[in-house]
């Protein structure tokens, strides 16, 4: 399929890599394909590129393809590269097969992306730059830390409602110890990965982003902080699929985050809605109270059928309806008492850790 | 620089005891089997006993065995046949996603003349739901069609009870068995099948033979029509060689199940142990044990598994990969789709199938050059482990 010339690139292909210190760095996915191309070009004043390299991942085609882009690029002014076309990448690839000149546009693309992507670091370096104390702070590369705000009364009311609301879903049936630690659980493992994330590349990039969110910070609630910060995340050098949706980590957040909820919480949760559970094993225990038999055994089936491993403990208890009522009362009583200690102490764990 | 060639479900070497059958067959009785003298009559006489041959390795009588050129040819003549042949009870036929391209493609053609196929949906081991089956089956239902082993990622479907479900409402059941033979007892009597297909070049045979085994009873309209061989059922001059090799080989291979597949899964467990070990980031596609031993689908993450094929070759491995891009118009492996393979192995995934004549000394080649082609390759991508880019 591929001749010979385009085998002895694909063996040893030039100017594979990334690029310390580049100016403009251009990302190509093709929707249907799958293929990624990246292009780094290391452009100095003059408006010549001095280096250029690239990342790819795909056919052949595409990576032979993005290797002669990179190797007819260098030493060439920005205008020259913008005219570059597939007969050029021709000329030192030798013929393609008709059914693969597709990957030739793939890597031309992505340099295009990669000078307008130049383009656009040029008109962000006309705003004044920073102080070099502040600098040192920085290159600790800890997530800088919010502002505190303590939440106002409707605030909290607002949160009880929805547990209240979500507690009413559930109906009569409680869970030994699980949901209690959940909250905090979760809690926490949200500030952990918003911990993690290390998204300066490069010093420079480092101050540029900085600049750009400091002098917004200070006017902002905390809702709009938290949508701000994981807009940050969004920045088009962290990501891969700025364009065109993130498939990758998406699912991968999302799985990680099916994996930690806790499996009986998650059928609580659905309700009648037949969510399935995997992980429910002997060591789970579980409680329900009705007022009839049919839901017991409907409940209870069902969710031993859906444990697929081993069968939860089941403890049942049929009761009258006014026992029922008494109950239902009994625990709203309860929770007004707490509403406002069990808000707190939320908010607080949640800045502690 | 070493070969090794690790497609064998693509197609197989023949043995020497085949090719020592089939020599005759070229210079020394050469005859036409259809002709009425002695050089027709030798001839058909080689034919007749590879129809035994064949007709006892299934479970079958030799009278309803037809030698077909292959085993997509096999498939066709059964689904057009009977499709044609019972339209006057219904229009409806149900197969799966993850059938062959000549299933998929039979099933395409008849519903251009007015048939209703229903393809069913997999699960994530590529296994066809019962329950999903019944649900399916209609008062016109007329033939379910489903392959006993599947050829990307060698699942063994639940033959028996696809069979049986069929039969209590009186349906047609075909099975393509073209990958199965050689690695799964098949009995049609014992799995209550009415149609088969089988071909010769998977099990050490020649290509360009195969069979179709139709149950007596069972109406089926011909595909090719002209001179009345294979009883009138199949025209074209039978190939002899060829049909004598296939009789030596489906021999062969029932007689050796056992063995081969025993020898095949040691060798295949070292290789699943030594490539999870040393490679990351890696997922096995398919079914944990109801499973040929001979077929394992790979999938890499952030590599492509066009240049992973083609850096492999220059090594001197041959695998296959289901998908193909070509024209930008990119054909995902429609089995790996239909059992929701996560995105980032799709693009990535490799078959490897093993033969009975594998070495140790291949096996460890072969995983050298995998672990160090996969290192270069995920060096050069721009997509890290964190989904974040480098």
């Amino acid at each position: 399929m591929y001749s010979h010339k385009i085998f002895e690139i694909f063996k040893n292909p030039s100017n594979a890599g990334g690029l310390q210190g580049s100016n403009g760095i251009g990302k190509y996915v093709d929707e249907i394909c799958g293929d990624f191309v990246k292009i780094y070009l290391k452009i100095d004043d003059e408006q010549t590129i001095t280096e250029a390299r690239f990342k790819t991942m795909g056919s052949v085609g595409t990576i032979v393809a993005s290797s002669a882009v990179c190797s007819l690029v260098v030493d060439s002014s920005l205008a020259e590269a913008q005219e570059l076309t597939a007969e050029d990448i021709l000329q030192v690839t030798g013929e393609y097969p008709v059914d693969k000149m597709y990957s030739l546009d793939f890597a031309i693309r992505g340099l295009n992306l990669a000078i307008a992507d130049y383009y656009q670091r040029i008109e962000k370096d006309d705003k004044p730059k920073r102080k070099k104390s502040e600098d040192k702070k920085l290159k600790d590369k800890k997530v800088k830390q919010e502002p505190i705000i303590q939440p106002t009364q409707d605030e909290i009311e607002d949160e009880l409602n929805v547990i209240e609301r979500e507690e009413e879903a559930i109906e009569s049936v409680e869970v030994v110890e699980a949901t209690k630690e959940y909250i905090k659980e979760e809690v926490i493992a949200e500030n952990k990965e918003q911990e993690s994330f290390d998204f300066f590349e490069d010093e420079e990039e480092q101050n540029e982003q900085v600049d750009e969110n400091e002098d917004r910070t200070q006017d902002l609630s905390l809702d709009e902080l938290q949508e701000e910060e994981s807009q940050e995340y969004l920045d088009e050098d962290d990501l891969e699929y700025d364009e065109f949706g993130d498939p990758y980590t998406e699912r991968r957040e999302v799985a990680e985050k099916e994996q930690a909820l806790d499996p009986v919480d998650l059928f609580l949760r659905g309700g009648d809605s037949g969510l399935e559970i995997h992980n429910l094993s002997s060591s789970d225990r579980i409680s329900i109270t009705t007022t009839t038999e049919e839901t017991i055994n409907i409940k209870a089936t069902r969710m031993v059928e859906e444990s697929k491993t081993f069968s939860p403990v089941i403890e049942t208890k049929i009761i009258s309806d006014e026992e029922m009522k008494k109950l239902s009362a009994g625990k709203k009583e309860e929770k007004s008492e707490s509403k406002v200690s069990k808000a707190k102490a939320m908010f607080d764990a949640m800045f502690e850790e | 620089m070493k070969r090794v060639y690790l497609d064998n479900a693509a197609t197989t070497y023949c043995s020497s005891e085949v090719i020592n059958e089939m020599m005759p067959a070229f210079s020394t009785i050469y005859g036409n089997s259809n002709s009425m003298h002695s050089f027709g009559r030798d001839a058909s006489a080689i034919v007749d006993r590879a129809r035994d041959r064949v007709a006892k390795a299934i479970g079958a009588k030799s009278n309803e065995v037809y030698f077909t050129s292959g085993g997509s040819e096999a498939n066709n003549w059964a689904i057009k046949g009977v499709a044609k042949a019972n339209c006057n009870k219904g229009k409806h036929i149900i197969t799966s996603k993850i059938e062959h391209d000549s299933v998929l493609e039979s099933c395409r053609a008849l519903e251009a003349e007015g048939f209703e196929v229903t393809y069913l949906d997999v699960d994530e081991s590529g296994l066809v739901s019962l329950a999903d089956l019944m649900h399916h089956i209609r008062k016109d239902t007329i033939l379910i069609s489903i392959m006993t082993v599947n050829n990307e990622v060698g699942t063994i479907q639940n033959i028996k009870a696809i069979a049986k479900t069929a039969h209590e409402s009186g349906i047609i059941f075909h099975t393509d068995a073209v990958q199965a033979i050689g690695a799964v007892k098949i009995d049609v009597d014992d799995m209550d099948i009415d149609l088969l297909s089988m071909s010769a070049h998977k099990i050490y045979g020649p290509k360009g033979a195969g069979a179709l085994y139709i149950r007596n009873g069972i109406k089926c309209l011909d595909l090719l029509d002209g001179g009345n061989q294979e009883r009138k059922r199949r025209a074209g001059t039978v190939n002899v060689p060829a049909v004598a090799g296939f009789g030596r080989a489906i021999e062969t291979a029932c007689r050796d199940i056992i063995v081969n597949q025993q020898k095949i899964k040691t060798i295949r467990d070292y290789f699943l142990k030594q490539i999870t070990e040393k490679v990351q980031y890696i997922r096995i596609n398919g079914h944990q044990y109801q499973k040929v031993q001979g077929i394992i689908n790979i999938g890499f993450e952030m590599v492509d598994a066009e240049s992973l094929l083609m850096m492999l070759d220059l090594e001197g491995i041959a695998v296959s990969m289901g998908s193909a891009c070509t024209a930008g118009v990119a054909e995902k492996s429609h089995v790996l789709k239909a059992m929701n393979v996560p995105e980032e192995f799709l693009k990535g995934s490799l078959r490897f199938s093993f033969g009975k004549n594998i070495s140790k000394d291949d096996v460890d080649y072969a995983i050298s050059k995998i672990v160090e082609i996969v290192a270069r390759l995920r060096s050069i991508s721009p997509i890290t482990k964190t989904g974040r880019a480098k």
